[in-house]
């Protein structure tokens, strides 16, 4: 089933992370209408990703965006450019791969297509926050391999290159996690790509018992920084958020009079035992078989 | 006066209000004892914005069903709900994914301050940009393989669609007693 939808509601580090989560295959669209009126130019980005890593990556369906890479850099000559753009039809193999089993590239070359077509690309689209995305797990692979250097990496990993580098962080902001929020990690050891040291720190310090609060004092960041860095930590399913406790009942009772007067006059909640995880009743059988009973007869 | 605590939550429209109305407005079969508890008095006496309902079913039983209150705060009051609910069902409105962070956080929280039976109700299926249960499932961070909830299609607008929800609620938690039943049989053969 096809995705669609706003880059601003569902933002791109989410849609990484269910790509990865999901293994899926197929094709991200990202979009935005030209609008010459209010001096808007168009924008079309394709993503294609296989079991969850990004293969391939392009500005338009034509196929021939890694041949134009070849060209630009002087990498093939005129009469070869033309031969691949006939025989990119029929590859059988990502063109990477082909070229360097024809000796026209080396792994060197193939690296540094594969960092200016996919990471470089993907992480600018963490800056198109009005665009439109849409995103087809049935499209096929199959036919892009004219745009394939036959490198790939995690859809994460390109994630955290993307959120490390984004400046404007304010369609993320209602997703932060707050500052009272604690942080734990979902695995002992460092990731195998690398972390900055920001991220090592607030990956190490992420125990589960501390606040996000208290983990930008320790490692002496912004509070918002370390509240983006977390949030970035997390998308990439390195960490998790932990509740805290809550400001405990008798401080928010001070605060709402009226609420402290209902309490007492209760019996059954007392200051202490809200909060404490008391042993609550378990719901006799018979009581669920009447319900179930009733409820069917409501219907 | 048996009381069973069943908690809604999810994000802001996802549908709790509607769906702990719909439940409430069925007919009461006894009313001479209005069942009331301390929660409730709670949400009488102040002004805490939660929802609450009450279905009373036999002389003896009464269900209490609460939405959890606001956005984004958990709250001492949410503490206090959780503590006190013997099962929970997070709604989920499929067509908003804007939402799908703040509702995969709810069930993180929730996971984390109570152990009980509990089921994802996703609402607004029928509106236009509806994700599929799958995704949603996915979105919330439940991983192909592993084990999930129960994921189900509610429709809070319609009273028989939230009743369904409620009685594969109440499924759960008499397959949960009869897990810890045979959990004690299997003990008592070992000892033997
Ligand atoms: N179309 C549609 N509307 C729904 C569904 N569930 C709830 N609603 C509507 O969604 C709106 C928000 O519901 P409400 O109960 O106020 O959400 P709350 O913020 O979680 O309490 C109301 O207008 C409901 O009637 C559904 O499955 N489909
Ligand atoms: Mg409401």
């Amino acid at each position: 089933m096809a995705l669609t939808g706003y880059l601003a509601d569902y933002s791109l580090a989410e849609i990484l992370q269910f790509i990865q989560q999901g293994s899926k295959t197929g094709l991200l669209s990202i979009s935005i209408e030209p609008n010459p009126a209010e001096n808007i130019a168009g924008v079309n980005e394709y993503t294609w990703f296989q079991n969850g890593r990004v293969v391939a990556h392009a500005k338009d369906l034509s196929s021939f965006g890694l041949i134009s890479m070849l060209e630009k850099r002087n990498w093939v000559g005129a009469e070869t450019s033309a031969n691949l753009r006939v025989q990119s039809k029929t590859l059988t193999a990502p063109l990477g791969l082909h070229l360097k089993s024809i000796n026209l590239v080396d792994v060197e070359q193939l690296r540094i297509l594969f960092h200016a077509q996919v990471l470089q690309a993907v992480c600018s689209l963490f800056k198109l926050q009005n665009a439109k995305f849409h995103f087809d797990d049935r499209a096929s692979v199959a036919n892009i391999k004219p745009e394939m250097t036959g490198m790939s990496v995690t859809a994460v990993e390109v994630s955290l290159l993307g959120m490390r580098s984004l400046k404007d962080w304010t369609y993320l902001e209602r997703k932060l996690p707050a500052p009272e929020f604690g942080v734990q990690r979902l695995q002992e050891a460092l990731p195998e790509y690398k972390l900055d040291t920001q991220e090592t720190q607030m990956f190490t310090a992420s125990d589960g018992k501390h606040s996000i609060g208290e983990i930008a004092t320790e490692i002496g960041i912004s509070v918002r920084k370390a509240q983006e860095i977390a949030f970035r930590l997390t998308a990439v399913s390195l960490l998790k958020e932990i509740a805290l406790d809550s400001p405990s009942l008798e401080q928010s009772l001070k605060k709402s009079p009226a609420l402290a007067n209902s309490i007492s006059a209760s019996s059954a909640i007392s200051a202490s035992s809200a909060i404490a995880v008391s042993a609550k009743p378990k719901v006799s059988n018979s009581f669920l078989n009447n319900l179930v009973g009733f409820l069917k007869k409501q219907k | 006066m048996e009381i069973m605590r069943l908690v809604i939550t999810g994000c802001v429209g996802a549908g709790k209000s509607t769906f702990v109305r719909s439940i409430s407005e069925i007919e009461v079969v006894d009313t001479d004892r209005k069942a009331t508890d301390e929660v409730g008095q709670m949400k009488q006496n102040t002004t805490v914005s939660m929802d609450f309902g009450t279905l009373s079913f036999g002389p003896d039983m009464s269900l209490h069903i609460y939405g959890t209150p606001g956005q984004s705060r958990f709250d001492f009051m949410w503490d206090i709900l959780i503590n006190k609910a013997h099962a929970y069902i997070l709604l989920v409105a499929a067509h908003r994914p804007s939402e799908f962070h703040h509702a995969r956080r709810i069930l993180n929280f929730m996971n984390q301050r109570a152990t009980i039976p509990m089921l994802i109700g996703v609402t607004h299926s029928d509106c236009s940009g509806a994700w599929s249960l799958e995704n949603i499932t996915l979105a919330l961070g439940y991983l192909p393989g592993v084990p999930q909830p129960p994921v189900i299609m509610v429709n809070a607008n319609e009273k028989e669609s939230s009743v369904d929800a409620i009685v594969a609620l109440l499924q759960l938690c008499m397959g949960d007693d009869e897990a810890t039943d045979s959990a004690e049989t299997d003990e008592e053969l070992a000892t033997v």
